[in-house]
């Protein structure tokens, strides 16, 4: 295994995942209504333990304001 | 901190202790330096391209490191990882590989009308200016941007893992970043010209949400992060940007900056813990409110303050800095080596030698300069 990082496999496999789920899901915009929003995209982290799921999408929305 | 090597104990150990302003028997070199880095590698990729590899950022990072060999790094070519940003299809950062630059763009994504509302829901203005920055985006990316994200927050770990294994090099800070309220719409949500206005026109909403997000938010978390988090085996716990403050005039940072900013001070000095001060542009204006604390607390990183101006001003305070970004990038290697050797003298116990700037651009750093103050710092013995 090389020194230097490579995540490819882990992403990867988890970009997978996603995708797999229903095109209309994937495609689907983004709602005005929060809990919606939350409730569509957890729908597609079926990579993570679900008690994990909305909390992530709510602090992944929350830290992307400020990068 | 049991499964550290005696080589990285040592180098934290005087790291630490330089802070403490004891005796040491070298000047640490603190590493100030960012994408630089990419410019001065052998391997010589365009900026787009290295950005958007992680594992070249890692060879790059080690190759700087095993040129250089700096004993504690601001930055492990983790400061703008964008993957996620690029995946949702749109961000404020600029990759200009001709210019060789990142640009940051001021923006607006909060609108005047709506401190109100974030006082009382954080979240739902936030859900309101994550819309706004990423328009007609679909679930699929944001799930995508977050499985990146995830591999972010790996390489960081990645990378500290390494640097302090491998080489015995420390980061600089911990994992928490304790910021004033007003921070976060200069920067971030209202943009620096309307958040500059609004200190002037709307003080009293300002108020109102900054005491609520003190209340509700940021002091809640400090206090469990400090109490949770142990992040000992970096060279100070706490990071704190000065950003904002220089667009203050006195009084603004009276009202604004201060009364936000010292419980969260008190509260670091209470759990025993270092603060790392990153300071752009000038902090003597306001040196008087740091002069009372302890020795020991403070490692101030100034931009534009001459270290020997700072020492003055605020003695109680380790300082980092001593080489300009000037000199670096167009002096000769025995001008840079002359001003370390000054820097180091005057400032004694409680000085590392760093740079005074974020260094960025080719311009602001060549490789015979840097070499030579590396040869100079790490032979001299105080």
């Amino acid at each position: 295994m090389s020194e230097y990082f490579n995540y490819d496999d882990i992403t990867n496999a988890r970009i997978a995942d996603i995708e797999a789920h229903d095109p209309a899901i994937l495609n689907a915009k983004m709602p005005e209504d929060l809990d919606e929003a939350v409730k569509l995209i957890s729908s597609l982290l079926t990579y993570m333990p679900e008690e994990k799921r909305d909390a992530a999408v709510r602090s992944f929305i929350a830290v992307m304001l400020v990068s | 901190m049991d499964n550290l090597t005696p080589e990285y104990r040592a180098n934290l150990r005087r790291l630490k202790d330089c802070i403490q302003h004891k005796h040491i028997d070298r000047v640490p070199h603190f590493s100030n330096i960012y994408t630089w880095k990419i410019l001065d590698s052998d391997l010589k990729p365009k900026l787009s391209e290295a950005m958007s590899n992680y594992t070249l950022l890692d060879k790059m990072q080690c190759e700087f490191q095993e040129r250089y060999h700096f004993d504690v790094h601001f930055d492990l070519l983790n400061r703008n990882l964008l993957k996620p940003e690029t995946v949702m299809g749109g961000n404020h950062h600029l990759i200009n590989d001709e210019a060789e630059s990142i640009n940051f763009f001021d923006h607006v994504l909060m609108n005047a009308d709506e401190y109100e509302e974030y006082a009382k829901d954080p979240m739902a203005v936030n859900w309101k200016m994550f819309r706004r920055k990423y328009p007609d985006i679909t679930a699929g990316q944001v799930a995508k941007a977050m499985a990146l994200r995830e591999e972010n927050i790996a390489y960081v770990d990645h990378m500290k893992k390494k640097f302090r294994d491998k080489y015995s090099s420390a980061f600089a800070n911990g994992r928490i970043v304790a910021q004033v309220p007003y921070e976060r719409f200069h920067k971030y949500y209202r943009g620096i010209k309307e958040a500059t206005m609004d200190l002037r026109r709307r003080k009293s909403v300002l108020h109102d949400v900054f005491d609520s997000m003190m209340e509700n938010e940021i002091m809640p978390n400090l206090k469990k992060q400090l109490e949770t988090f142990d992040d000992s085996d970096c060279m100070c716990d706490v990071m704190m940007p000065f950003l904002s403050h220089a667009m203050m005039n006195n009084k603004q940072w009276d009202e604004f900056y201060w009364p936000y900013l010292k419980p969260q001070i008190d509260m670091i000095a209470e759990h025993g813990k270092t603060i790392l001060i990153y300071c752009e542009n000038s902090l003597l204006r306001f040196a008087e409110y740091f002069q009372d604390y302890p020795k020991g607390l403070f490692l101030i990183v100034p931009e534009l303050d001459d270290v020997r101006d700072i020492r003055k001003a605020i003695p109680n305070a380790a300082v980092a800095g001593g080489l300009t970004t000037d000199l670096l990038g167009h002096g000769t290697p025995e001008e840079c080596v002359d001003a370390a050797k000054r820097a180091i003298d005057d400032m004694g116990d409680g000085f590392m030698l760093s740079q005074n700037k974020m260094v960025s651009f080719r311009n602001d750093c060549r490789r015979e300069n840097l070499l030579a103050v590396c040869e100079y710092v790490q032979s001299y013995r105080c």
